[in-house]
């Protein structure tokens, strides 16, 4: 089958011209990326203990935080989407807000609340808990920052789902808790994975509110994208590797994310 | 044993406000207007909705009593529904849909999948086990969602206009699954509807509902025979039409009704009284319609133009603009033969003896 040329009419020239200009906007820099650096540079960075270092921390507490704004989130997009309860218009919104704080000013936030004198801290350090400069002012700051992509895209997953299906299941004897296992949680499934990629992504390249709350210490706290800032003020040519296979890293994440997303779609 | 409730609650602008019984293997049809509560009462009896004062009984077992405070949630009754669109689970096939409610009550997977199978088998649906429900015509649909509802043996069945949303031709097919379990079910069943004939085929016994108030209640046939208001005769398929007691011969009344003049047999039991108020009921069927006006010994004839014509699965429901409006019921083919069409003017007849008038 021969698909027959549309007419070219202004508004598909407008539109065409827009697809042109944000392919070639988004994939351009990332050749200009890659093809700046060479082989040799990529494997000694892949050498690198300081790299390895970067990339085992910022893996490591990527999967913690996406498995806590998960835990946290999913009951939370439940209550924005579902709840009847005075203040959730206001939920709604604070949950919102890291999506327009810049990230630096989050960071500080994070910082005065947690530090030995702030309000969170001063409550933990009886407890021998510090959060700043730590792996779990790694984890905050992510959590902070990539929470909301992933309620707000649940949230509206679960406004989609038709209320007479799951009130269906409770007349077939399942539970509230049966109900949500076997009908809104499937039906549900392509927000979750939408969301978890969306914030997953946002947690493994955050960089503003980590530096300010959880600093720079190589093998604990120095994440891809801090060690890329850093290696940038002292060798750009090995910033560029490490950026290239953060990149990398990143697809093949969305890669297995999608790969798995249609095996299950598949069973 | 069977369902006792009587049921209090708010619907939008409706207060509903009734009481209804259903004994195990006579289905009860609950008939009634858009918005009368029927579809209010099914969410209480289910557990979907919380009445404000009532209580509910199934085989002897108290789901709801606002006195004593219980209130069963739904997927503690032992109920069945089947909603007017199915409302299948969209990511389970039809096998999978008919056996959530085996598996949500944790019967034993070898006996889930005998009831399973037997179900689809009943309901022919085996061919279509593996099939998901979107790709399923309307009525598979809903064969699916009474495979399901019924797979469980509910205590109480309830059937939301389960053919209303169907064409006619899968009503058909529908309707003889639905009218084939309703003979076999020794348990309660609750079968909503707002068209006569489901009720007149298939329940025992029919409550009309109107403005949330039982307004009548009776065996189906009684209540097409003996509707006691215009809209109970209007749910019931028949004419009824108000006038006045204008004179009397013997048996014979003459009801001065709009326009017409209407021979009728005074009803034995509430006969009219003359100069008053008088009603007059004519089973649409029993009206027939010519072309020219008609010789022989129809005592009634009405002269006037089509209004609507209405499929009524097999035959046509046409209405004429006399005053008051006159409803036929002819078969298609002597429709066709006729051709009535909206607009054309028609002579209508009946006999005095199909025409009973009543106080």
């Amino acid at each position: 089958m021969s698909a027959r040329m549309p007419r070219l009419t202004p508004v598909r020239a407008v539109v065409a011209a827009a697809c042109a200009l944000a392919a070639a906007f988004v994939t351009l820099p990332l050749i200009v990326l890659i093809t700046h650096t060479s082989p040799s540079a990529l494997l000694d960075a892949a050498h690198d203990p300081v790299v390895l270092d970067a990339l085992r921390v910022s893996l490591v507490t990527t999967a913690i935080s996406l498995g806590i704004v998960v835990l946290v989130g999913t009951p939370l997009a439940t209550a924005l989407a579902r709840g009847r309860f005075p203040g959730r218009t206001l939920l709604d919104a604070l949950v919102g807000l890291p999506l327009v704080l810049p990230p630096v000013v989050a960071g500080l936030a994070l910082l005065l609340a947690f530090s030995p004198t702030g309000p969170l801290g001063s409550a933990l350090s009886p407890l021998g808990v510090r959060v700043p400069l730590t792996e779990a002012a790694v984890v905050l700051a992510q959590c902070f920052v990539a929470g909301p992509f992933y309620v707000y895209a649940v949230s509206a997953g679960l406004i989609a789902v038709d209320p007479a299906v799951e009130e269906m299941a409770t007349t077939l004897r399942a539970g509230p808790w049966h109900v949500f296992r076997t009908v809104t949680l499937p039906l549900i499934r392509p927000a979750v994975a939408y969301g978890a990629v969306l914030s997953g992504a946002r947690a493994l390249g955050e960089f503003g509110a980590t530096i300010t709350v959880a600093g720079n210490l190589q093998g604990r706290t120095q994440t891809m994208p801090t060690a890329i800032y850093i290696a940038f003020e002292r060798d750009p040519e090995g910033a560029v590797a490490l950026a290239v296979i953060l990149a990398v890293v990143s697809f093949v994440l969305l890669l297995g994310v999608r790969g798995l997303h249609l095996a299950r779609a598949a069973i | 044993m069977g369902l006792v409730a009587t049921v209090a609650a708010r619907a939008g602008e409706l207060q509903l406000d009734a009481a209804l019984t259903a004994e195990g293997g006579r289905p009860v049809a609950l008939i009634g207007a858009n918005a009368a509560g029927k579809t209010t009462l099914l969410r209480c009896l289910a557990g979907l909705q919380r009445p404000d004062r009532g209580r509910i009984q199934v085989d002897g077992e108290v789901w709801f009593d606002s006195d004593s405070r219980v209130d069963r949630p739904a997927h503690r009754r032992d109920v069945g529904v089947v909603p007017q669109h199915g409302v299948l689970f969209p990511h389970l096939d039809v096998a999978g849909n008919v056996a959530y409610g085996l598996r949500a009550s944790r019967t034993s997977r070898q006996e889930a999948r005998r009831r399973t199978a037997a179900a689809l088998e009943r309901f022919g649906l085996a061919h279509l086990a593996q099939r998901t429900p979107e790709a399923l015509s309307g009525g598979e649909r809903q064969r699916v969602a009474l495979a399901r509802a019924t797979v469980l043996e509910p205590a109480l069945l309830l059937l939301d206009e389960p053919l209303s949303a169907l064409d006619a031709a899968s009503r058909a097919a529908v309707r003889t699954s639905l009218r084939e379990l309703l003979g076999e079910r020794r348990a309660a069943t609750v079968l909503v509807t707002h068209d006569a004939r489901d009720a007149l085929e298939l329940a025992a016994h029919a409550v009309v509902l109107e403005a949330g108030q039982v307004v009548q209640e009776g065996p189906p046939a009684e209540l097409a025979q003996r509707p006691r208001s215009a809209p109970v005769a209007a749910l019931m398929g028949q004419n009824w039409l108000a006038g006045t007691a204008a004179a009397r011969d013997g048996d014979l009344w003459t009801v001065e009704a709009g326009e017409l003049r209407i021979l009728a047999v005074g009803d034995a039991q509430e006969p009219p009284h003359l100069g008053e108020r008088a009603y007059v009921l004519v089973d649409p069927r029993d009206v027939t319609l010519h072309r020219e006006h008609p010789e022989g010994s129809a005592q009634n004839v009405v002269h006037a133009a089509v209004a609507s014509v209405v499929d009524a699965g097999g035959a046509l429901r046409v209405t004429l603009d006399s005053v008051p409006a006159l409803v036929v019921e002819i078969t298609t083919r002597a429709a066709a033969q006729l051709g009535v069409s909206t607009g054309c003017r028609l002579y209508a007849s009946f006999k005095a003896t199909a025409a009973r008038a009543f106080a």
